[in-house]
C-alpha cells in the first residue's frame, strides 16, 4: 500500500522519463529527414556562408547526440527551447505567448464539458425515457458524431455573422500592465477589469463551445448510463427504503460513484481537446498554441516541433495525474489499492 | 429664457459631438495574408514585410508613382564618379527618427554595413558589390563599389535607414562578434525608423498596429489614418464576414476570384487594381525527361490555352516573356507563344518522346493554398491531355514544395507559381529565375544552368548605361523565349484589393496606383473620410 | 415431453442467434448496421453508382461551376464544375479505405503486443511493452499523427500510417486488460495445467474471447478515425487533390459560405452520417456483448 505523495511522485518521475525518451526520438527524427530548414527559412538568394553561419549558430552542424545534450541543458537550466525558424525568435517566447491562451480555451472547454455533460447526463438518467431524456440522447448522439470543425463553421455563421451575438474570432490583447499569466480572461479577472474580462469571454465562448460540444455529448451519455447502472444498485434501494431524502440520495450516494467512469473518460477528452484545438484555433483565428503547433509542424521547424510535442506531453501528463487523483479521491477502492 | 437655455444646451452637445468627431483617432483596418516575419528590414524580403517597411522607414531614394524611377528622398542629391564606382549622396537635414534623434550619414553607413554583415533578405544586392561605405560628414555618405552595378540606384529602394544609436543600445548576444545579434532580436518587433508610421504593436501571426508619426520630415496629412491595424486573415469566409460587418476596411489583394466577387457585390465595396512586377510561370524542368527536350517544351507552350488561364485570373495582362511589361528592360518585340494545337502537335512530333507519351507522364506541382493556382494547373492538365501528355497533379505544402526543389531529380517536371522582381528592372527577375547561382529553391524549377545566360546577366548587371543594359536584357529575353523555352509565361499578376469606398480613398483606388505593388500601401497617402 | 433425440448442440451458433436477436431488438443498432452496409455498398460500387465518376479525377468545366443542388447534380457542383455527389461517394471510399488501413495496421500490432504483455504480465516483457506503449500515448493522437505525416510526405498512405501509429496503443491497453481478466478464467487455468504452450493458450483460449470487445472498439473507432483523417485533410496533410477527400472538400468549401453553401455542407453532413452509422453499430455491439464503457 502506497501513500498519496509517493504515488504522485512516482507518476511524475515516470512521466518525465517517458517525455525525455519521446523528446529524444522526435528530436533525432526531425534532424534525420532530408531537407535543410535553414536554407528554406532564409530563401534562395541568401549566400551559402550566411546559411552555414546560421546552421552553426543553431547547432545543426553537430552530431545529433551533441545537439540533444545541448538542447536538454538549455531546457533544464535556462528554460531555453532553442530558436524557432518559423517565428524567428526564441521558442520559449512563443510558448509564453501562445500556451496560456490555449490553456485558457481548454480550461473553459473542460468546465463546460464537466458541468453540462454531467448535468445533462443526470437529467437524462433521472427522467429516464421521458421526452427530455430522448431529446438529450438524440442531441448527444449528433454531438458525438459531428466533427468539431463542422460546429465551428455552424456557430461562426449563425452566431457571429447572421446574428451578431459574438465576435468573428480573434482575441483581444490586454494592456501590458495587467498581463500576469498570459491568459487573457483570467488576467482581466484577477485585476478586476470586468469590461476586458467580458470582452475576452465573448471571444472565448464560441471556440470553447465548438471544441467541447462533442465531449459534452459524450459525457452526457457516459454519465447517464453510469447513473442508470448505479440506480439499480442495492445500496441505493436501501437508502430509499430507509427513508433518506431523494435529494440526498442523488447528491451523496448516486453522484459520487457515477463520476468515476465520467472522469476516466474525461482524461481522454482532455487529450482530444488539445488535439482538436488547432482546427478551432485556425477557424476562429484564435492566437493559440495549437495553431502555432500546426504551423511549426508544417514548417518542419526543428526546435519548434520538439518543444511543441514536449509541451503537449507535459500538459497531457499533468492533466492525467490530476484526473487520477480526482478518481482516487472519489473512489475509496482506488485509494486503497496499489497502483496497477 | 427657456428657449435660450435649450439652444445653448443643444449647441453645446453639437460642439462636443463635433469635437469628438474631429479629435477621434481614425483607424484603418486591413487584412494581410500573413503578418511580417520580422520588422527588421535587413532580414526580410517578403511582400507582407515590405508593406509595413515602407511605412516605418525612409530610403535614400523613393520610386516615383508612375514608373518607379528614382526620386530624391532622404538623399536630396547624388553624384556618381566617372568609373561608376563611387557614389556620393547628400542627405536632407532635419529628418528625425521616431525617438526624436536626427538621421545622419552615420545611420546610413550603419544600415548598409548591417545589411551586408547579416547577409539575409535583400543583402545580396549589395553583398559583393559595395566594398565600403564612408561617412564624409553628417550629411554626406559615400558608397564605394567593387564593380559597376547598373541597377544600384533602384536597389537602394530596399535599403531602409535604421537608427544606429537605438539599435546599438539594444544589442543582445549573437553571432556577429562585437555586434552581438546586431539588434535582430530588438528589431523583430520594434522599429528604429523615421518613416511616417511607427510600429505600436506587433503580435506575430496575429496583427501589426501602426501609429502615425506626426513629426515626419515630409509631413503627414491630418486625414491620413492615425492608426493602421493589419490583421492576418487568410480565411475567405472570415474576410467576407468582416468586410460585410464593417470590421475591416481594406482586404489584401490576393483573394480568390469567388471571394473577390462576393466582396465587390457588397455595398460600398470597391476594388483597386494594381499590377505587380510579378508573373505567373509554369516553370519547366529542363534537365529531366521528357521536359528536357526543346520540342516537348515548345509543344506544351503551344498547347496551353492562355485565354482560359486568364479567365481564372481576370484583368491580368498576357505575358509573352519573363519580364512584366511595365518593368524597365522589357523587350516589347517578343513573339511568344499562342494557343495553337496544330503547332503543338507538330512540335511534339519532332520530339524523341513523341511515340512514348504514356511512359513519360509529367508531374505538375503547385503550392497548397496559393490562390487559384490549383485551377491553373487543372486547366494545364486538361490542355496537355489534348495532345496526349499525361499529367499528375501534386499539391504540396510550402515546405515540401521548397524541399522538392533541392535537386534536379526531386524537382517536378513543371511547377506553377508567381515570381516577382525585387527591384524595378528586368534583371531582377531574370537573375532570380534563370541564373545558375540561384538554383535549388522555389524560384527556379528550370535548372537552366546556361553559361550563355549567366554571361549575359553578369554583363548586364555591371552595365551602367541604361540603354545598353536594356539591350542586354532584351537579348536575354529573346534567348529564353525564342531559343530555350524553359517556362510557359501566362500573365502578369494584378493585385485586386477590395476596400470600403465610404471609409477612405487612396491613390490606387483613384486610378493612380504605384508602379511597385507594396508602395501602394504607404498609408501616408491615404485619406480617411 | 422432452425430445430425447436432441440435435447435436452447437453452442457457438446458438450464442450467435441469441446475440443477433438481442442486437436486432434495438432499432437504432439495426439502423446503424443498415447504414454501414449501405455505405460499404456505395463505396465498393462507387464507380457504378456515381452519376459522374470521372469528376473524381482531373476534371474541369468552369461553365457548370458553383451550381446549386438539382436533379442533374444532387449535391450541386463545386468551383471546378465537378459533381459533388459523385465526389462524395469516392470520398466515402477513401475514408473507409483509410479507416480500414489504419485498423489493419494498428489493431494487429496493438492486439499482439497486448496479448504478449498481458499473458506474460508482471515480467520484464510486460513492463517493456507497456512502457513502450506509454511512449506513444504521451501526446494527443492527432498531434502525433500530424508530426508523423509532416515528417514524411502528405498523402493517403502516410496519413494512414500516422493515425495508425497514434492508434495502436489503445488496442494494446484494451487487450492487456482483457487478457489480464481472462487469464483468471477456469478454462485458461485448466489449459495451463494441462501443459498447453503459451502460444496455444493465447491464440486458442484467450483471443477468441477477446474478439468481441476488440471488434466493438473497432467499429466505434472507425468513426473517430474518419473524423481524424478528415481533420488532417482539412489542414492539407491528408489525401492529396485532385483525389476527393471529405475533409478537404469541407475545408476548401468553407470559403464559399454562405453563397454556395452546398459545397462544404453536403460533405460535412455526409461525414456525420458515416460516423453516425458506425457509432450506432458499435453501440449495438457493445450492448450485445454487455461490455462496460471502455
Amino acid at each position: 500500500m502506497q501513500s498519496m505523495p509517493v504515488f504522485i511522485l512516482k507518476r511524475l518521475l515516470y512521466g518525465v522519463l517517458v517525455l525525455l525518451v519521446l523528446s529524444f526520438v522526435i528530436f533525432s527524427f526531425i534532424r534525420l529527414i532530408p531537407g535543410d530548414p535553414v536554407r528554406m527559412s532564409l530563401g534562395p538568394t541568401v549566400a551559402d556562408e550566411v546559411v552555414e553561419r546560421m546552421r552553426s549558430d543553431l547547432y545543426f552542424d553537430r552530431p545529433v547526440v551533441v545537439q540533444y545534450a545541448h538542447w536538454l541543458k538549455g531546457v533544464l537550466l535556462h528554460g531555453d527551447f532553442g530558436q524557432s525558424l518559423y517565428t524567428k525568435r526564441a521558442v520559449s517566447e512563443d510558448i509564453a505567448e501562445f500556451l496560456p491562451r490555449t490553456l485558457e480555451l481548454a480550461l473553459l472547454s473542460a468546465i463546460l464539458i464537466l458541468v453540462f455533460g454531467i448535468l445533462l447526463g443526470t437529467i437524462s438518467a433521472l427522467f429516464r425515457n421521458s421526452w427530455l431524456d430522448n431529446t438529450v440522447r438524440l442531441l448527444s448522439y449528433l454531438g458525438v458524431v459531428t466533427p468539431p470543425y463542422a460546429f465551428a463553421i455552424l456557430f461562426l455563421l449563425v452566431f457571429a455573422f447572421y446574428w451578431k451575438v459574438f465576435p468573428l474570432g480573434g482575441m483581444p490583447t490586454l494592456p501590458p500592465e495587467i498581463q500576469t499569466t498570459g491568459m487573457v480572461a483570467f488576467d482581466a479577472l484577477i485585476h478586476g477589469r470586468f469590461d476586458l474580462f467580458g470582452d475576452a469571454l465573448a471571444h472565448l465562448f464560441l471556440p470553447a463551445v465548438s471544441l467541447s460540444l462533442g465531449s459534452i455529448a459524450y459525457q452526457a451519455r457516459i454519465h447517464r448510463s453510469s447513473m442508470i447502472d448505479n440506480i439499480g444498485k442495492d445500496y441505493i434501494a436501501f437508502a430509499n427504503v430507509v427513508g433518506v431524502k431523494r435529494r440526498t440520495v442523488i447528491a451523496k450516494h448516486l453522484m459520487k460513484p457515477s463520476f468515476i467512469p465520467s472522469l476516466t473518460i474525461f482524461g481522454l477528452q482532455v487529450a482530444s481537446l488539445l488535439g482538436n484545438a488547432f482546427l478551432i484555433e485556425v477557424m476562429f483565428r484564435y492566437p493559440g498554441f495549437s495553431r502555432y503547433s500546426l504551423s511549426v509542424i508544417m514548417a518542419k521547424d526543428p526546435y519548434g516541433i520538439v518543444a511543441v510535442t514536449l509541451i503537449f506531453g507535459v500538459v497531457f501528463a499533468i492533466a492525467n495525474i490530476l484526473i487520477d487523483l480526482g478518481i482516487a479521491g472519489l473512489d475509496p477502492r482506488v485509494r486503497l489499492r496499489t497502483t496497477e | 429664457m427657456k428657449r435660450l437655455a435649450k439652444t445653448m444646451a443643444f449647441s453645446l452637445v453639437l460642439l462636443m459631438a463635433f469635437g469628438a468627431v474631429v479629435t477621434a483617432a481614425t483607424t484603418l483596418r486591413t487584412t494581410i495574408t500573413a503578418t511580417p516575419e520580422s520588422l527588421d528590414p535587413a532580414v526580410t524580403s517578403g511582400e507582407n514585410d515590405w508593406k509595413v517597411a515602407v511605412n516605418l522607414y525612409d530610403y535614400l531614394v523613393y520610386p516615383a508613382f508612375a514608373d518607379a524611377s528614382p526620386e530624391a528622398s532622404v538623399a536630396e542629391s547624388w553624384e556618381v564618379s566617372a568609373d561608376s564606382l563611387t557614389w556620393t549622396f547628400h542627405l536632407n537635414q532635419g529628418i528625425t527618427f521616431h525617438d526624436g534623434t536626427e538621421l545622419t550619414a552615420e545611420d546610413v553607413k550603419f544600415s548598409m554595413d548591417r545589411m551586408i554583415a547579416i547577409g539575409e533578405g535583400y543583402a545580396y544586392f549589395f553583398s559583393n558589390r559595395v566594398a565600403e561605405t564612408t561617412v564624409v560628414d553628417d550629411y554626406t555618405v559615400v558608397f564605394q563599389l567593387s564593380e559597376p552595378f547598373g541597377p544600384f540606384l533602384v536597389t537602394l529602394y530596399r535599403l531602409a535607414i535604421v537608427n544606429k544609436d537605438l539599435v546599438m543600445a539594444n544589442l543582445a548576444d549573437g553571432m556577429y562578434g562585437e555586434y552581438g545579434d546586431y539588434g535582430k532580436g530588438f528589431l523583430l518587433t520594434n522599429d528604429a525608423g523615421s518613416g511616417p508610421y511607427s510600429a505600436e504593436e506587433f503580435r506575430i501571426r496575429n496583427y501589426v498596429k501602426l501609429a502615425k508619426y506626426n513629426d515626419y520630415w515630409q509631413g503627414v496629412s491630418a486625414v491620413a489614418p492615425d492608426v493602421v491595424i493589419a490583421n492576418e486573415v487568410l480565411d475567405a469566409a472570415t474576410t467576407k464576414m468582416m468586410m460585410g460587418s464593417g470590421e475591416i476596411d481594406l482586404a489584401h489583394g490576393r483573394q480568390e476570384l469567388t471571394t473577390l466577387n462576393a466582396l465587390t457585390a457588397m455595398n460600398d465595396v470597391d476594388v483597386a487594381f494594381f499590377p505587380e512586377m510579378s508573373l505567373n510561370f509554369f516553370m519547366i524542368n529542363t534537365k529531366k525527361a521528357p521536359t528536357d527536350d526543346i520540342h516537348f517544351r515548345r509543344a506544351m507552350a503551344y498547347a496551353t490555352d492562355y485565354a482560359a488561364m486568364m479567365a481564372i485570373y481576370p484583368d491580368s495582362p498576357r505575358a509573352l516573356g519573363p519580364v512584366p511589361s511595365h518593368v524597365f528592360g522589357y523587350a516589347a518585340d517578343l513573339a511568344g507563344y499562342e494557343y495553337n494545337l496544330e503547332l503543338a502537335k507538330q512540335e511534339l512530333a519532332l520530339s524523341p518522346y513523341a511515340g512514348q507519351l504514356k511512359q513519360y507522364p509529367i508531374d505538375v506541382s503547385y503550392i497548397q493554398g496559393n490562390g487559384d493556382t490549383a485551377k491553373l494547373c487543372l486547366q494545364f492538365a486538361a490542355n496537355m491531355a489534348q495532345i496526349g501528355i499525361q499529367v499528375n497533379l501534386v499539391e504540396a505544402p510550402w515546405v515540401l514544395f521548397c524541399n522538392q526543389e533541392e535537386s534536379i531529380e526531386t524537382s517536378p517536371h513543371v511547377t506553377n507559381l508567381f515570381a516577382n522582381a525585387s527591384y524595378p528592372e528586368a534583371g531582377a527577375i531574370l537573375e532570380l529565375k534563370y541564373a545558375s547561382w540561384t538554383v535549388g529553391g522555389w524560384n527556379q524549377n528550370e535548372w537552366l544552368e546556361s553559361d550563355t545566360f549567366d554571361a549575359l546577366i553578369s554583363e548586364a548587371l555591371v552595365t551602367v548605361d541604361s540603354e545598353a543594359r536594356a539591350g542586354l536584357y532584351a537579348e536575354m529575353q529573346h534567348y529564353l523565349v525564342d531559343d530555350l523555352c524553359p517556362s510557359i509565361y501566362t500573365f502578369v499578376s494584378v493585385l485586386k484589393a477590395a476596400y470600403r469606398g465610404d471609409v477612405f480613398t487612396w491613390p490606387a483606388g483613384n486610378g493612380s496606383p504605384h508602379a511597385i505593388a507594396e508602395f501602394n500601401f504607404n498609408y501616408r497617402f491615404f485619406e480617411m473620410l | 415431453m422432452s425430445d430425447k433425440k436432441t440435435k447435436r448442440s452447437r453452442p457457438r451458433w446458438e450464442k450467435f442467434k441469441r446475440q443477433w436477436s438481442k442486437f436486432a431488438s434495438n432499432r437504432l443498432s439495426l439502423l446503424g448496421l443498415i447504414v454501414v452496409i449501405l455505405l460499404i455498398v456505395l463505396a465498393v460500387f462507387a464507380k457504378q453508382i456515381a452519376p459522374y465518376p470521372e469528376h473524381a479525377g482531373l476534371y474541369l468545366d468552369f461553365q457548370s461551376a458553383n451550381q446549386g443542388p438539382s436533379w442533374k447534380h444532387l449535391a450541386g457542383t463545386d468551383e471546378y464544375g465537378r459533381d459533388i455527389f459523385s465526389r462524395m461517394l469516392f470520398g466515402l471510399r477513401v475514408s473507409l479505405e483509410i479507416g480500414l488501413l489504419v485498423l489493419a495496421i494498428g489493431v494487429p500490432i496493438g492486439v499482439l503486443l497486448g496479448l504478449i504483455a498481458g499473458y506474460h504480465r508482471n515480467t520484464k516483457i510486460d513492463t517493456a511493452i507497456m512502457r513502450f506503449t506509454d511512449l506513444f500515448m504521451a501526446v494527443p493522437p492527432l498531434v502525433l499523427a500530424l508530426v508523423v505525416v509532416a515528417m514524411a510526405t502528405p498523402g493517403f498512405f502516410f496519413a494512414a500510417i500516422g493515425i495508425a501509429i497514434a492508434w495502436w496503443p489503445w488496442y494494446t491497453r484494451l487487450t492487456y486488460s482483457l487478457v489480464t481478466s481472462l487469464s483468471n478464467e477456469m478454462y485458461v487455468k485448466y489449459a495451463e495445467l494441462s501443459g498447453a504452450s503459451s502460444r496455444h493458450i493465447i491464440l486458442r483460449e484467450i483471443l477468441p474471447n477477446a474478439v468481441s470487445p476488440i471488434f466493438t472498439k473497432m467499429s466505434l473507432d472507425m468513426g473517430m478515425i474518419i473524423i481524424i483523417a478528415s481533420s488532417m485533410s482539412f489542414v492539407g496533410l491528408g489525401v492529396q487533390p485532385p483525389a476527393p477527400s471529405l475533409g478537404s472538400m469541407v475545408s476548401n468549401g468553407i470559403k464559399f459560405l454562405p453563397e454556395f453553401w452546398w459545397i462544404p455542407v453536403f460533405p460535412a453532413l455526409f461525414v456525420v452520417l458515416i460516423v453516425l452509422g458506425f457509432n450506432l453499430l458499435g453501440d449495438g455491439l457493445r450492448d450485445v456483448f454487455a461490455i462496460e464503457e471502455l
